[in-house]
């Protein structure tokens, strides 16, 4: 059976979190090595999508104390704050293959699978639409106006993203290498000053998850669904030094965060 | 242009070759695979490319892949408003959806492009 590698990190900032999900995936394009990482961040930190205007962050007042970092995934930003972020990186021979957009169906199945588990409905945002389900209709409160271009991440849909009652608590981006790519993704859990609109799965279900048993839960089921046999691990000490020349270069640099 | 006059990189991209210049784009099928594409980043001309290594950037909904350059050489011309028009790639991806052109500092790397059926295989087989 393939194994794979489960890294559980203690929260820590932004650029730093980027600079290892990069050091990770580096290591997929060149050995193959499948990596599964949970983290969550040390302060309250807006992530910009790879092509988002950082002058952009002005329009969003509620975080505009909130420090800054630019992912290299796309999509919106995300206020990182009450919330678990994960990270897989596997090899992928044909970086446009629609193979790599079942990741996220595989994935977001899982967690909708768990949160079912721990009696949460929720469901894809596609089937929501087309079957008009009734996860959607029992929405109390009226969703925020669903914009594709909205500044922030958790304000689009697309068919993949894991809505509850309507509103948007997982989404997930790929950064896709040549021989790998990097599917990383953000379970809302509650709402955060810093994003006040939005709400989280424990918000909108009154449930208590927490970020620690949410990944051990997780983790679990994902190598369940991949049929991959996992081992605890932590970054080597090569995935060390290349995330600190990435942290020192690009994440935590003004010319990478403001380049747009 | 035709397709089967074309050489293609496994990495999608796709080069046609006149003399030093090579006219490069991206595959059709790459082109079908990346639905919904919303931003493109293209590098500037006189920049410096390596075969193999990344020349710019594309973003579809939910991934962001780079596209690497199949040739050795300086960037001679980009196709400036193809980021603006993104739908001409799909209309016309071996045409009028060409990206950049580069002035090859050598050949060694052309040897090494699949022409259009071989490509085509490579494609099947990795669906």
């Amino acid at each position: 059976m393939e194994t794979a590698r489960l890294i559980l990190d203690p929260p820590a900032e932004g650029a730093w979190n980027m600079s290892v999900d990069q050091a990770l995936l580096e290591t997929a394009d060149a050995t193959g090595l499948i990596t599964l990482r949970f983290y969550s961040w040390s302060e309250p930190t807006l992530s910009l999508g790879y092509f988002q205007s950082h002058l952009d962050r002005e329009l969003h007042r509620p975080s505009i104390g909130c420090k800054l970092v630019r992912r290299r995934t796309g999509g919106g930003a995300i206020l990182h704050d009450n919330e678990l972020t994960y990270s897989l990186c596997v090899p992928s021979q044909n970086r446009w293959s629609a193979k790599n957009s079942e990741l996220y169906r595989l994935v977001h199945g899982c967690i909708i699978d768990l949160l079912q588990s721990e009696g949460i409905t929720s469901s894809l945002y596609g089937d929501m639409v087309q079957n008009d389900d009734p996860n959607a209709a029992q929405n109390s409160q009226p969703a925020p106006t669903v914009d594709q271009r909205s500044f922030m991440c958790f304000n689009r849909r697309s068919d993949g993203d894991i809505v509850i009652k309507g509103r948007k608590v997982v989404g997930s981006a790929q950064r896709r290498a040549k021989k790998a790519l990097l599917q990383h993704g953000s379970i809302l859990l509650g709402s955060s000053q810093f994003a006040p609109d939005l709400e989280g799965i424990n918000d909108l279900q009154s449930a208590q998850l927490s970020p620690a048993r949410l990944s051990q839960m997780l983790a679990r089921r994902l190598f369940k669904c991949l049929r991959i046999e996992p081992y605890s691990g932590v970054m080597q000490t090569d995935e060390n030094e290349a995330a600190k020349n990435s942290h020192s270069s690009q994440f935590d640099s003004d010319a990478w965060n403001r380049q747009r | 242009m035709k397709p089967e006059e074309l050489l293609f990189a496994q990495t999608h991209e796709w080069a046609h070759i006149a003399d030093d210049v090579a006219t490069i784009g991206i595959s059709k099928n790459a082109v079908e695979a990346l639905t919904d594409l919303v931003y493109m980043d293209l590098p500037a001309a006189g920049t410096a490319v390596k075969a193999g290594e990344s020349f710019g950037e594309v973003e579809s909904v939910k991934a962001t892949s780079e596209l690497y350059s199949p040739v050795d050489g300086e960037i001679v011309e980009v196709n400036t408003s193809l980021p603006d028009n993104l739908d001409v790639l799909n209309e016309d991806p071996y045409g009028q959806g060409w990206i950049i052109k580069i002035k090859m500092s050598n050949q060694d790397a052309v040897e090494k492009l699949l022409d259009f059926a071989a490509y085509e295989k490579q494609c099947d087989e990795s669906h």
